[in-house]
């Protein structure tokens, strides 16, 4: 089974101890992917978050969102996206979640 | 020498990779299209999607400090 998360909330607000729980029960089930999104862009420079790819989740952001705020670097295990990229993820997921 | 250019300076995604692939979708197997924009993450993104899609990147030149081309063969 392939879970796509798209999480376009501000990091580390009301839904991350959702999407942590989730992703450490689902990735023993199959494939998780993270689309960080929107606000969730600022996701991509704040170092906690590795413990989501650390559980197994593969990290996606949208690089147009964090360009638009100014986001020049990203951190080494998020990798560039975009929403084009998210269309073709969403096809192939079973499940698509949304936080937003 | 490309068989078409496509000059999306000013677009941002996902309208970057979106009019690049309707550009492509005209053109024969073969055949070489140039895109030039000026947008970063698309300059990241394109090329990659491109690739995704079975079509095949054949250069991304800088042209000047906020301008890019992005030549794809289209292969499938």
């Amino acid at each position: 089974m392939r879970v796509l998360f798209v999480v376009s909330s501000n990091p580390f607000s009301k839904d991350y101890t959702t999407i942590f729980n989730l992703v450490k029960e689902l990735v023993k089930r199959g494939e998780v992917i993270i689309f960080f999104t929107g606000n969730g862009a600022y996701y991509t420079i704040r170092p906690e978050t590795e413990e989501l790819n650390k559980l197994g989740a593969r990290l996606l952001y949208c690089a147009h969102s964090a360009h638009q705020r100014g986001i020049k670097e990203t951190l080494p295990f998020f990798e560039s996206s975009s929403t084009y990229n998210l269309s073709r993820i969403m096809l192939e997921c079973q499940k698509v979640l949304s936080f937003n | 020498m490309a068989d078409r250019e496509l000059d999306i300076r000013g677009e941002v995604c996902p309208f970057t990779f979106v009019k690049s692939k309707l550009v492509l979708e005209q053109m024969e197997l073969g055949q070489v299209l140039r895109v030039v924009l000026d947008y970063p993450p698309s300059v990241e993104n394109v090329p990659k999607s491109m690739r995704e899609e079975g079509q095949e990147v054949l250069a991304i030149n800088k042209l000047d400090n906020n301008t890019w081309e992005i030549l794809i063969r289209k292969a499938k």
